[in-house]
């Protein structure tokens, strides 16, 4: 379950965030997934949970938007949204194509309560 | 009077494995640096990583300085099949991890003689889920998949057969036992990712092997130095 050491690099941005900021405890985080990413939502939510536990972090509100898959095909370039199976483009069968979006796996942002 | 709170939203925008990417980066540079062309061998567990890395490294004896790093969560197993190539190896032991990270990698190679070193091979732990998103510093990853598995894996697993430069199928030897069509496991691993370099290989018969390191060779021969 790799989403642990997901879960851990999250928790490591937010400690930096939050001791830059003065935030004192983290009411929510908000991260960007992508549909072709080896990451399991479910999971990673799991793991979060468990290693915020006891922490300035926990009860956090952990916030999973997912970003679809969106390719360009190099042939006719047309932009498609892919199926995870299968990237071929739909609009002229090609198997040439670039990733516009779909591989994100970023912190967009970090709540949290700051005295003052 | 108490101190009040209030709560501020700050834009982050920070890739969440940046850290492992920096040393990923860190470690690229430096193989780069040292001319090592570095492999990543990904598979699922059993597919037959450390017998084709076995004969990869005895098939080049005297002509490639090579090195290993292991990993698995538990055990020296593999390490002690390698170390009889008379290869240096290391083994690393991930524990309840299901990956080799970056820096994993930087206190492995630390470790290892690597003075002179043409190939450093990486086999990852046997996992085709948990090794993809890690960079660990490598000039490609290289998936296996063995015909035992069916054909279906690059359609289950997309993203690490998406992400490697090379398939590996391995037990080729096997098919006359199998109701598994290799041209249809091709036919997938297009579907995922068009350009990678499709190899078909038995270490039983040996078939396939001497491409298998014809590629390793010119791979290496393109790196930039």
């Amino acid at each position: 379950m790799h989403e642990v050491g997901i879960a851990d690099s999250i928790m490591g941005i937010t400690k930096d965030v939050a001791r830059e900021n003065g935030l004192t405890r983290i009411t929510n985080i908000t991260i960007q997934i992508g549909q072709f990413t080896a990451i399991e939502a479910d999971a990673l939510d799991f793991a979060f949970q468990l290693m915020t536990k006891d922490t300035p972090v926990e009860g956090a509100e952990l916030v999973i938007e997912k970003t679809p898959l969106l390719l360009r095909c190099k042939k006719c370039e047309g932009e498609y949204s892919g199926e995870i199976d299968n990237l071929s483009c739909p609009l002229c069968g090609a198997e040439d194509y670039m990733i516009l979006q779909g591989r994100e796996m970023v912190v967009k942002s970090i709540s949290g309560e700051k005295i003052g | 009077m108490g101190k009040s709170t209030k709560t501020q939203t700050i834009p982050v925008k920070t890739r969440i494995l940046s850290e492992n990417d920096r040393l990923a980066a860190e470690n690229r540079a430096w193989f780069v640096k040292q001319g090592i062309f570095v492999v990543n061998l990904i598979s699922s567990p059993g597919s037959g990583k450390t017998t084709l890395l076995v004969d990869t490294l005895n098939a080049l004896k005297g002509k490639q300085h090579c090195a290993v790093i292991e990993g698995d969560q538990q055990t020296s197993l593999d390490a002690n099949r390698i170390a009889e190539t008379g290869f240096p190896v290391r083994q690393v032991n991930t524990g309840r991890a299901c990956h080799l990270d970056a820096s994993m990698i930087k206190n492995a190679v630390s470790e290892l003689a690597v003075t002179g070193l043409d190939i450093l091979f990486i086999e990852n732990v046997g996992n085709l889920i948990c090794p993809a998103e890690f960079d660990l510093g490598e000039h490609c990853k290289v998936v296996l998949m063995s015909v035992t598995e069916g054909e279906d894996k690059p359609l289950k697993y997309p993203v690490i057969f998406h992400l490697s430069r090379a398939v590996v199928m391995t037990k080729m030897d096997l098919i006359p036992h199998l109701r598994y069509d290799p041209l249809l496991a091709e036919k997938n691993i297009r579907k995922i990712n068009p350009q990678a370099v499709i190899l078909r290989t038995s270490t039983y018969t040996s078939d396939g092997l001497q491409d298998w390191l014809d590629w390793l060779v010119t791979q290496k021969s393109h790196l930039p130095l």
